[in-house]
């Protein structure tokens, strides 16, 4: 649970060349470099997981589960006897997929939906924005969980429970930024040059909206790979011997008193990588708006 | 204004029909029997047959949908295939349960919340400002069930200070409020420390300063009612991810509230409670965002008019 | 005028004589035997599983019927300690030399909690009507089916007619024979679980699903008022949660606990544990009429392939025990050490490649979460093992009540291909563990489905439960479960052990073997 919620609401770019000084204004942030920092391992973690893992993060050893962190198995094995330190860096990987695939399925619908909303005005828009109200008249984790019970538990339907819920955000966002830059004189000068309106969406208007969009995206993926891990808490998402972060926590809780390394670490894990991300995307929150000194 | 209050209250209704939609196709996209689906695996053929009559299922699918939505405005949602009472009334039992968490937590939240927040945004970079912001960074990565279950060990466990589970009184309600207001007292301080902040820059809080008006009032009379209109929009937001972390910190307590209700209908494939629960979320919510919206407006006199 | 003045004397032995007094009134009064104070009190106990519906006749579980069994009594009891069958609603009985004719007299002035009386009227509805009447589908019915009818020979006399079965008053302490108030399911019906009425020591009061079950006592009872005020049984699916909930003081009893968190208590004097027999059989039920479980080698590979002495040494740190004989532990009548199948999975290889699944198969398994102590844990620990030999196991866990309903499917309809159950052996004879496996039980008459029929094997168990010669029996059964090792209808694995706990306050609280809390004697200690 837990959106790091900041939707962006007032970003304008005003030029492209704003770019690299928004780069600089990043650099200072140091909080905002050492999340960047971490995001990069994890996501090294994650692609890189089959060399960087030292055991199989499937390989069960009943005979010697729960054991704390000992010689060749530095993070401990859980109650099937797994090593910890492998589930843990298989799980990255399945929260970066997670992460990754939530956010694009909401994109890949959201954006194209925003954008036609906001440029096509009229009955288009009132349609799709009803339709993104209802969507929003459910928290988030709600409608993952509603998709979730009518699709069936697993992975797969997690990610696109998740990917659903995010809809409306990309959407609405998408048809402000499409709202406001349609009226810069650049494309008023497009239009009456005489340049088509899908021309001119894609070519002049879509291009200026990527920033907020990609802004908004870090702090949503760090919000879907939480939910994924409510989901796999409630056995919902990611079933076992997957070695998703929630469903390890979840696996652990039994054992909290004997061997509490089994729910503390993946809970770590999950908190450093939104931390990462939300350190990012503050990062770049404040990068990108000067007032904030 | 009046009309603008009904405008904004007619503009639930095309909502919440939406949301029926939805739940009404749910139920259809399952595969099985709907009317299996309603009444449990082993349920009679007699109590089968008079599920389809009652439901229409016997008739093509907009018809169904009609009957669907007849049924629900005369507060009939399906019976709950674990109990057999009718699903309304399962919600009424506990819904009480849930408010008074989501309360509970909220006043937690906003006050610890809105103290460090203002604190900090009146101080910034002090040690308080740097210290509670990393607090409040921290608590907004934490995943509640993870909290929740450290808190649980914690306090119930090792200290036997609160009970772990259940509700038997105030003291059940203490973790999870503690659990699910930690997360939004984190977003409601770093919400309110820069929203204070943008204001205090302000050239209105300027005059008033130079103007010689003591420190404290600048704060309370211009600062605060202006810094609290982006917080009270975030806390129409907020209270909805109150509403979904309220599902998992209740599973978690095992604290007999509509989440858990949900989590365990769900589980049971109990779809009759489910889909009364969909609505039920979906109506408080819509409810509060208007109550929010309405705030919003009284706060910010320029949008009443847009 | 001066006071007279008495004598220092004469004051010393009045205040002598004083204290000598006072002294032998405290002590005559602390030597009388005061009458006993009523100890009184609420006990909450917590399961694993809730009581999926509030009647005798349609529940399964026997932890859920014993608390069933407060309110409704059965017919005979089992001595908690002994084992031994006892009178309870019954008074005596004689059969004929051939078991196949039972007269039962009912003892007389007893009334149900709605001021009825109990007669043979009551015994009728209750077994005859709602447990064998097939029209009733009541899950239990199976296990009774060698009752073919019965007569009411006066209010209080009752002749059973059997096909010949021994142990008949020990089966009448299997609590879906419980007495319901016959006035009572005239009124309701099958609405009976809204406002259930017996016999017995506790009354009901509510049933929230999910939340709790509530009883008061029954003062009337014919077996003397109880002790405690109150009962009320809270369902708490997860382990660790029951657990806390014991150390927090919100459970007093608790069932099912982790081996780890049992010992760890056990330690604890603020708690002590409840001793129970081990005898209920934990396996892998295989529909042998599905897929690839059809074949033999199959079934005796997935036996090859899972290490049960792991899971006895881990998961259960060595309190449980090694199935070594189908469907009967050491503590039942016809236990007869089989064999155990050694973990060898490169021969669980060999076999499956052998059958034609070198590559292994897809199979989903069931279960019904909650309901056996560490159920979960030893499922993943089984798929683990089994996809160590190649097989894509895809775990579905269900509610008990859901569970039951997957298991009850005819074949040509269930679902089920394996599922992690346990068979619990309240009679502790071989014959009700194997009734499982004869041709006549599949579901929905019985409740397991391995849908296994195997000629020699059942023409042995008919043998077995109509002789009374122990020692024949014991031969007979010897060689049906030899049959079934070979066959691995299951993939066994363990008894399950009894492990539950009782806070140092909540006195006399026990377990009879057949798992039902045993909370006649019970009572809250107060703190003085």
């Amino acid at each position: 649970m837990g959106e790091s919620v900041q939707t962006i609401q007032t970003v304008h770019i005003r030029q492209i060349g704003e770019a690299s000084l928004i780069f600089h204004r990043f650099k200072r942030n140091k909080l905002g470099v050492a999340g960047t920092v971490a995001l990069t391992l994890f996501i090294l973690l994650a692609l890189l997981a089959p060399y960087v893992a030292p055991k199989d993060p499937l390989a069960a050893d009943l005979s010697n589960n729960l054991t704390p962190p000992s010689e060749g198995y530095p993070l401990g094995r859980d109650e099937l006897g797994r090593d910890i330190l492998s589930r843990i860096i298989y799980g990255a990987r399945i929260s970066l997929t997670v992460g990754l695939i939530s956010v694009g399925i909401a994109a890949l619908i959201g954006v194209p939906l925003g954008a036609a909303s906001g440029y096509r005005g009229g009955w288009v828009d009132s349609l799709v924005m009803r339709s993104m109200d209802v969507l929003l008249s459910f928290p988030s984790i709600l409608l993952a969980i509603v998709v979730v019970a009518a699709l069936g538990p697993g992975l797969t339907n997690a990610m696109i429970a998740i990917g659903v819920a995010l809809v409306p955000v990309y959407a609405r966002l998408t048809r402000g930024m499409v709202l406001y830059v349609k009226e810069l004189d650049f494309v008023e000068a497009a239009r009456m040059v005489g340049a088509r309106g899908s021309r001119i969406l894609f070519r002049h208007i879509m291009p200026n909206c990527l920033a907020p969009i990609i802004v908004q995206s870090t702090l949503n993926i760090a919000s879907a790979i939480l939910s994924a891990a409510a989901l796999g808490f409630l056995g919902l998402g990611a079933q076992p011997p997957t070695p998703e972060w929630g469903v390890m926590l979840s696996k652990g809780r039994t054992y909290l008193r004997v061997a509490p390394h089994v729910s503390i670490f993946p809970g770590i894990a999950i908190m450093l990588t939104v931390l990462a991300f939300n350190l990012v995307g503050d990062g770049i929150r404040d990068a990108l708006d000067p007032r904030m000194v | 204004m009046i009309g603008f209050l009904i405008r904004r209250i007619l503009a639930i209704i095309p909502i919440l029909l939406g949301v029926s939609l939805i739940v009404f196709v749910m139920l259809r996209m399952i595969p099985g029997d709907p009317a299996a689906l309603m009444a449990g695996e082993d349920a009679r053929p007699e109590v089968l047959q008079s599920l389809r009559e009652q439901w229409g299922l016997n008739e093509p699918l907009p018809n169904q949908y009609l009957v669907f939505l007849r049924n629900m405005f005369q507060g009939d949602l399906g019976k709950s295939i674990r109990s057999g009472r009718p699903a309304i009334e399962e919600i009424g039992d506990r819904y009480l349960n849930t408010v008074l968490l989501a309360t509970l937590s909220l006043v937690m939240a906003l006050s610890v919340g809105l103290f460090a927040g203002i604190i900090s945004g009146t101080r910034p970079y002090s040690l308080f400002d740097n210290a509670s912001m990393l607090v409040a960074l921290f608590g907004v990565s934490t995943p509640a069930f993870w909290l929740g279950l450290m808190l649980m060990w914690l306090f119930a466990v090792e200290l036997a200070w609160f009970p772990a589970v259940g509700a038997g009184g105030i003291q059940s309600l203490i973790l999870p409020s503690i659990t699910l207001g930690a997360v939004v007292a984190a977003t409601i301080a770093r919400q309110t420390r820069s929203s204070v902040l943008e204001v205090m820059r302000q050239d209105y809080v300027r005059t008033a300063r130079s103007k010689g008006v003591p420190e404290n009032t600048v704060i309370m009379k211009h600062v605060l009612k202006n810094a609290m209109i982006p917080v009270v929009t975030l806390a129409g937001v907020l209270f909805g991810t109150m509403l979904g972390g309220s599902i998992i910190v209740e599973t978690v307590f095992a604290y007999p509230g509509l989440g858990k209700l949900l989590i365990d209908s769900i589980s049971s494939r109990d779809y009759p409670v489910v889909q009364a629960l969909i609505m039920t979320y979906a109506l408080v919510f819509a409810i509060i965002n208007l109550a929010v919206d309405l705030s919003y407006t009284y706060l910010d006199p320029r949008i009443r008019y847009e | 005028m001066a006071t007279p003045r008495v004598s220092s004397k004469r004051l010393w032995i009045a205040v002598i004589a004083l204290v000598l007094v006072v002294i032998v009134a405290v002590a005559a009064y602390s030597m009388t035997p005061k009458a006993p104070e009523k100890r009184g009190g609420t006990l909450v106990i917590s399961l694993g599983t809730d009581i999926p519906i509030f009647d005798p006749q349609k529940s399964t579980g026997m932890q859920n019927l014993g608390i069933i069994r407060l309110v409704c009594e059965t017919l005979t009891d089992m001595d908690p300690k002994t084992g031994e069958v006892k009178p309870n609603l019954a008074e005596s009985w004689e059969s004929t030399p051939d078991a196949t004719t039972w007269t039962v007299h009912l003892r007389k002035g007893i009334k149900f909690h709605d001021g009825t009386t109990f007669t043979a009227e009551a015994v009728k509805v209750s077994i005859m009507d709602r447990l064998l009447n097939p029209q009733a589908k009541s899950p239990a019915r199976g296990s009774f089916s060698m009752i073919k009818s019965m007569d009411i020979k006066d209010d209080y006399t009752v002749v059973f007619h059997t096909t010949g079965y021994a142990p008949l008053m020990a089966l009448f302490n299997y609590a879906p024979s419980e007495i319901i108030s016959p006035t009572q399911y005239k009124k309701l019906g099958d609405d009976f679980y809204k406002q259930p009425i017996g016999t017995g020591p506790y009354k009901f009061v509510e049933h929230v699903k999910g939340d709790h079950v509530k009883l008061v006592a029954n003062p009337e009872y014919w077996n003397g008022a109880p002790e405690l005020d109150t009962i009320i049984m809270k369902p708490i699916p997860e382990a660790g949660a029951r657990v806390m909930a014991l150390e927090s003081g919100s459970s007093h009893v608790i069932t099912n606990v982790p081996p780890a968190d049992y010992f760890r208590l056990k330690a604890d004097a603020r708690f002590y544990a409840i001793q129970a027999l081990s005898q209920r059989s934990m396996h892998v039920s295989l529909n042998t009429k599905w897929g690839p479980l059809k074949d033999v080698k199959v079934r005796q590979a997935l036996n090859y392939a899972v290490d049960k002495k792991a899971i006895v040494d881990r998961i259960f740190k060595g309190t449980a025990g090694i199935m070594d004989c189908p469907g009967i532990p050491p503590s039942a009548f016809g236990y007869s050490k089989i064999g155990v199948y050694e973990y060898d999975p490169a021969k669980a290889k060999q076999l499956l490649a052998q059958a034609g699944y070198p590559n292994g198969f897809e199979v989903e398994l069931m279960y019904g979460a909650g309901r056996f102590l560490m159920d979960t844990e030893v499922v993943e620990a089984v798929q683990s093992y089994l996809s160590a030999v190649g097989l894509k196991v895809k775990i579905t866990p269900l509610e008990w009540a859901a569970f039951q309903a997957a298991e009850a499917k005819p074949v040509n309809e269930t679902k089920v291909q394996m599922a992690f159950v346990g068979f619990g052996l309240p009679t502790l004879d071989a014959d009700q563990a194997l009734e499982n496996f004869r041709s006549d039980s599949w579901p929905p008459l019985g409740l397991e489905p391995m849908f296994y029929q195997n000629a020699r094997f059942q023409a042995l168990d008919d043998k077995g439960r109509s002789i009374t010669d122990l020692a024949q029996r014991k031969v007979i059964y010897h060689d049906a479960t030899q049959i079934l090792f070979d066959e691995a209808p299951w993939i066994f694995l363990y008894y399950e052990p009894q492990l539950h706990l009782a806070r140092a306050e909540a006195k006399n609280v026990l377990m009879r073997h057949d798992e039902t809390i045993w909370l006649f004697g019970a009572y809250m200690e107060k703190k003085s």
